[in-house]
């Protein structure tokens, strides 16, 4: 009989064993796929590296003379870029960020000649450049840092005989609150519908924690038509506030 | 007296004086910039590029201790944009702008290496290419910069360098001023074929002929004026420039960041690295004056009270210079590691700006690339449409 029992035990003891093993595998198998990076990170394509190369420069590149794209950068290498023609590939999970390609495979599936293409596309790489200036210029107004020649005009405008305050935050300060020189004061002036409308869900209203280059970024979006400039400007603004790239992507798809 | 005895001490003595006579004169040179006094035609205005430079940074770091790596990386940054200020100052030149990579939309390319940048001592070594790959330049430029090059009273807007900035500028003036209208504008020609034959090398490959010795490109014939796909290229190539624009409004930006930390680190370093010097130097002569006099105490040989007393004086005097060196020495180490602290101290900060600018500069190249090889495809499909003729795989020349 303990016999038997033994053997009821062994035969038990050996059917759980499997069972542990086969869970363990599935479930191994399940984490691999996802381990391995397989699926595209929509943040690691438009998202800014997080650390830079180290101060060598860029590989050269036969494109063009173009700088070739680097593994931070995380774009499309060339042969995949070439090979989108004529295919219906699905690049909604591509950034944002990146500059509109898609206008030209989109253009030639309705029908659009190469050369409309091209130029639409001259016209977007414009826009695309004109909005990436106009948040370099917000930053700039928003930058304290001043070249030693301006901190010495500065100086001498400060050591002069001057009745009143000096207007050094440009018009930008102006046209937000009029007498304004308060670059910590937080943003008050009033909205309207629209503006509001423009205003990514993560986004307070009131504009609280926001430091100088904050409320000049969120100025600039607000007033920005362009929905894709605008995206991008709220883009820095979030990052500017820290704020995390995944949580970024969630603000602004909402 | 033996001979002896008169020999030793002269022996001494012609071995010190030269190193107690022995005083430094340092000459500060200030070369002033060559300014066009007329509106230069258009032909004679050349577009510039400056690789931002090689930091040059030694790979057993440890045993260079006063070489800062993110100084030197934000240096090689910092040095071509305040070049291209200078020659955009100078008037003699077209677009210049500050390039991350190798470009074909230049006239002129600029490339730099630093050898040596204390706020006391410069050195970079510089190299010049125009389109058609003849090298204009190689030459390494040296400057000692002296203390009111830091004043606060001085034209801020001149770089406590910019004695060689000015000296690279008027030397690249000079060898453009040989050059007559004609040629400078085939440069250009051969730069915009260049350019067009890396978009479409296929169609322009046949324009350009490379000398297999020299290397340099000559135009065996050129496109017509209202040549249409040439147009279209003159539009990427427009674009080129706009992105170059944008990535130089970042460069503008680190420039304006770290100037005057940069000036301040260059400042007080200056002054430590002086100090350094001529301390270790003081060292050494007295060392050296110690050795010797110990020496010629040990020569001087004679039975009388003089020499008795001369031997006596030489050693112990010896003694004491060879002592007083030693603490020289360790006075020298103190400015070493001031220069130390106050480096690491710069080089952690420029690192921040530096990832920020790289970044940004690697983002935006990094999607452009793609619009330009959706150009370049573009480009060569409407060569096809308008001409009837399919282009075979091409191959960048």
């Amino acid at each position: 009989m303990s016999a038997f029992k033994s053997y009821f035990l062994v035969l038990f003891l050996l059917l759980s064993g499997c069972a542990t093993q086969q869970m363990s595998g599935s479930s191994q198998g399940k984490q691999s796929p996802s381990s391995s990076g397989g699926m595209p990170s929509s943040s690691s394509s438009g998202g800014m590296p997080s650390s830079s190369s180290s101060g060598g420069m860029p590989s050269s590149s036969s494109s063009g003379g173009m700088p070739s794209s680097s593994s931070s950068g995380g774009m499309p290498s060339s042969s995949e870029s070439t090979n989108q023609e004529g295919q219906n590939g699905n690049k909604s999970n591509k950034d944002e960020n990146t500059m509109p390609t898609q206008a030209g495979i989109s253009g030639q599936q309705t029908g659009q000649s190469a050369s409309s293409i091209f130029n639409e596309s001259l016209g977007d790489f414009d826009k695309e450049m004109a909005g990436e200036r106009d948040i370099i210029a917000a930053s700039n107004q928003g930058n304290s840092s001043m070249t030693a020649q301006e901190i010495a005009d500065m100086e001498s405008i400060m050591g002069a005989d001057l009745d009143g305050p000096i207007d050094i935050s440009g018009d930008f300060g102006n046209d937000e609150s009029e007498g304004n020189n308060d670059s910590e004061e937080e943003f008050t002036g009033e909205m309207s519908e629209e503006e509001i409308s423009r205003l990514p869900s993560c986004v307070d209203k009131d504009g609280s924690g926001e430091d100088k280059i904050a409320r000049q970024l969120r100025v600039f979006a607000i007033k920005e038509d362009d929905p894709n400039i605008r995206n991008e400007i709220w883009k820095q603004y979030l990052k500017h506030m820290g704020i995390g790239q995944s949580q970024i992507e969630e603000c602004l798809s909402k | 007296m033996s001979i002896k005895n008169i020999i030793a001490p002269t022996f001494f003595i012609c071995l010190i004086l030269p190193l107690l006579s022995f005083s430094e004169t340092i000459k500060y040179d200030k070369v002033k910039l060559k300014r066009a006094e007329i509106e230069l035609i258009e032909d004679r205005l050349l577009d510039v590029g400056i690789f931002i430079f090689d930091p040059n940074i030694p790979e057993d770091i440890e045993d260079n201790p006063l070489v800062f790596p993110e100084i030197r990386k934000a240096e090689a940054r910092y040095i071509p944009y305040h070049l291209k200020n200078t020659l955009e100052e100078s008037g003699f030149w077209g677009g210049v702008w500050v390039l991350p990579d190798n470009t074909k939309a230049m006239d002129l390319n600029v490339s730099g290496r630093i050898i040596k940048s204390n706020g006391y001592d410069v050195s970079i070594k510089i190299g010049v290419w125009d389109i058609s790959g003849k090298q204009w330049l190689d030459k390494a430029y040296k400057a000692r910069v002296g203390q009111s090059s830091y004043s606060k009273r001085r034209d801020l807007t001149q770089d406590p360098y910019q004695s060689l900035f000015n000296e690279i500028a008027n030397d690249l003036q000079k060898i453009k001023s040989i050059y007559l209208s004609k040629q400078l504008k085939r440069i250009s020609e051969i730069g915009d074929l260049r350019f067009a034959s890396d978009l479409i090398p296929s169609v322009f490959n046949n324009y350009l002929v490379q000398d297999n010795k020299t290397n340099i490109y000559k135009i065996s014939r050129l496109p017509a004026d209202d040549d249409p796909i040439m147009q279209r290229i003159g539009d990427v190539k427009e674009r080129e420039l706009l992105l170059l624009d944008t990535l130089n409004e970042y460069y503008a930006q680190l420039y304006r960041e770290i100037s005057i930390p940069y000036e301040e680190w260059r400042k007080s370093n200056r002054q430590n690295a002086i100090n350094y010097e001529e301390l270790k130097r003081s060292a050494r002569k007295r060392q050296i004056l110690g050795a010797v006099a110990i020496l010629g105490g040990i020569m001087v040989d004679g039975d009388s009270n003089a020499s008795g007393y001369a031997q006596q004086g030489l050693m112990i005097g010896g003694i004491q210079a060879v002592q007083s060196g030693f603490a020289k020495s360790s006075e020298a180490k103190i400015y070493k590691e001031s220069m130390k602290e106050g480096g690491d101290s710069f080089d952690s900060e420029a690192e921040g700006l530096l990832i920020e600018v790289e970044g940004q500069t690697l983002r935006l190249t990094g999607n452009a690339q793609e619009m330009f090889l959706e150009w370049k495809r573009l480009l060569k499909q409407i060569y096809t449409e308008e001409t009837g003729i399919n282009l075979k795989e091409d191959s960048a020349q």
